[in-house]
């Protein structure tokens, strides 16, 4: 396992603090469409974005979610067939 | 609130919703042929029967109509979980709804006792049954969540709005029955007016103004306090117009209510401002013209009742007519109309969407079926929507003054919600016509790679 965690894994980031319903939605689709084993999502977001949410439990993904007060909303997105990118996202963003 | 671990319910079947709202303008559009019909009649007193139709057609029709169909819209986007029971309880509480109002209003007109005793039936069931399908949601682990806090709130605004309205329509189906109608209509006016549609107006505004025009959030501290006020306000000028406490205390709590809503006005219009991308949106022009029309209605209020101008004095009905037209046509069907424009494309858009994953073969094909949720709605309709209730709004109030003009302003509000039932029906079309499309294609489990 350590070995794993050592391996780093590829971040894709994208902020959609600014963007207008329904943009933000269609933004992280577009970004889980082209991520590959060893990569993640970290979106940032001034909602909790509660349908997309939903979408990741329907469609094999996992996440975590965190407040924060600059950033009022972080998510971080893995495939959950990803083990690797799940123990590094665990390890790496878990509060 | 932790998501994890719970089934998360954040899009609820489109139709749930848009029965309440594809229902609406048609009573937006009866209240315009009452007007068209009665014309001058109407502004003669608030006590006509044709008045009081009218008033229930646009409150009870229009207003309560849509707000049960944004809560059911809402709380699932807002707390991640579906209001209890809907898909039992809506084909219940929304024909009794609409039987309801048209009986009352019919009854208010044909003076039928009959049809009180429907309208108390139908109204009492579907307005207690919706109430009732909240509770469990209030006493869930979503409590420390705005929107409940809200609705527990409102829970008991809908009861002392609801109250003395069935009341009254008690003391019509069954004449022995004595009331003091004018007391009862005052609480039942002012508490349906100030607390149920300023607070839902503030719930409701506070999660589509961030969403759809990047405003910052608003506070959460601020809006519960602001709602608490507001609520303690009305029940304290309540029991002293009740009680004929000191006309200095009821003069400080008008004060208060004033202040608080007034201020509240001001905080939504200064997030509107706040607008991180200025895109040209008409659509938050219905936000800031039923803005101005509370702060309008507030300073009317005072200015009539300070005596500052004695003349207006004489205005004793012209004055009830143009606060109750700035709070119901203004401060409430602007908003309305202003979230309809917003929230129709959104629930059909994401509705269509999550299909679409469902059935992921339809997403490659051209035309794209799931257009741009822009398109649902245009800019260009919303134009023309805002125009024609922009006139009819200004043309309703001048009539009240100049009565000649009530048949253009009813024309023009026809317009109104007519060019709202079109475009609405436009997009239960473009849902029911995109569904059975996406519907053909075969079901599977989108592919994500890996």
């Amino acid at each position: 396992m350590d070995k794993l965690l050592k391996e780093a894994c590829t971040e894709l980031f994208i902020d959609v603090s600014e963007y207008e319903y329904p943009e933000p939605f269609e933004k992280v689709i577009q970004l889980l469409l082209m991520m590959k084993k060893g990569q993640y999502v970290r979106m940032q977001h001034r909602k909790k974005p509660l349908p997309l949410l939903q979408f990741l439990q329907e469609h094999g993904f996992d996440y975590l979610v965190s407040q924060g007060v600059d950033i009022a909303w972080e998510v971080i997105i893995w495939n959950k067939k990803d083990k690797h990118a799940g123990l590094y996202c665990h390890a790496h963003f878990s509060a | 609130m932790n998501t994890k671990g719970l089934s998360l319910n954040t899009i609820p079947p489109a139709m749930i919703p848009l029965r309440f709202f594809l229902s609406a303008p048609v009573f937006g559009i009866l209240a315009a042929l009452l007007i068209i019909f009665y014309s001058s009649e109407l502004w003669t007193s608030r006590w006509l029967p044709s008045s009081l139709a009218l008033t229930h057609l646009i409150t009870l029709g229009f207003i309560v109509m849509v707000m049960i169909g944004a809560m059911y819209q809402f709380i699932p986007v807002m707390v991640g979980q579906f209001i209890p029971a809907s898909e039992q309880l809506v084909p219940i509480i929304h024909p009794l709804l609409i039987v309801g109002t048209l009986s009352l209003t019919t009854g208010f007109i044909l003076q039928f006792t009959i049809l009180y005793w429907i309208a108390l039936f139908s109204l009492a069931l579907s307005l207690g049954l919706f109430a009732l399908s909240l509770l469990p949601l209030l006493v869930s682990p979503l409590k420390q969540h705005l929107i409940v806090f809200i609705l527990r709130i409102l829970l008991l605004v809908i009861i002392l709005t609801i109250g003395p309205g069935l009341m009254m329509l008690l003391s019509y189906a069954y004449p022995d029955i004595n009331i003091f109608l004018r007391q009862y209509t005052d609480i039942h006016a002012s508490w349906g007016l100030l607390g149920w549609v300023m607070l839902l107006i503030m719930a409701v505004s506070s999660q589509v103004i961030p969403m759809f025009f990047v405003t910052p959030e608003f506070s959460e501290k601020l809006l519960k306090l602001l709602s608490l006020l507001i609520v303690i306000s009305l029940m304290v000028l309540s029991l002293a117009i009740y009680y004929q406490f000191s006309h200095n205390i009821i003069w400080v709590m008008q004060l208060f209510l004033s202040l608080e809503l007034a201020y509240a006005a001001f905080y939504i219009f200064f997030l509107i401002q706040q607008r991180k991308r200025k895109l040209a949106d008409v659509t938050i022009n219905f936000f800031r013209v039923s803005l101005l029309s509370l702060l309008v209605a507030i300073l009317f209020w005072w200015l009539y009742h300070s005596g500052i101008i004695v003349s207006l004095k004489v205005l004793q009905g012209q004055f009830e007519f143009s606060l109750a037209l700035l709070l119901i046509y203004g401060l409430a069907v602007s908003a309305i109309i202003g979230m309809l424009q917003k929230i129709v494309p959104f629930l059909i858009y994401l509705n269509l969407h999550n299909l679409s994953f469902k059935h992921p073969q339809s997403m490659s094909s051209e035309p794209k079926l799931v257009l741009n949720m822009k398109l649902i709605i245009t800019g260009s309709q919303s134009k023309i929507q805002f125009i024609l209730h922009l006139l009819s709004y200004l043309l309703l109030i001048i009539s009240i003054f100049y009565t000649p003009l009530v048949l253009f302003a009813g024309v023009f509000m026809l317009a109104s919600f007519l060019w709202l039932a079109y475009c609405l029906l436009k997009g239960l079309i473009f849902f029911i016509n995109t569904k059975k499309y996406i519907l053909s294609f075969p079901e599977m489990k989108m592919d994500f790679g890996l």
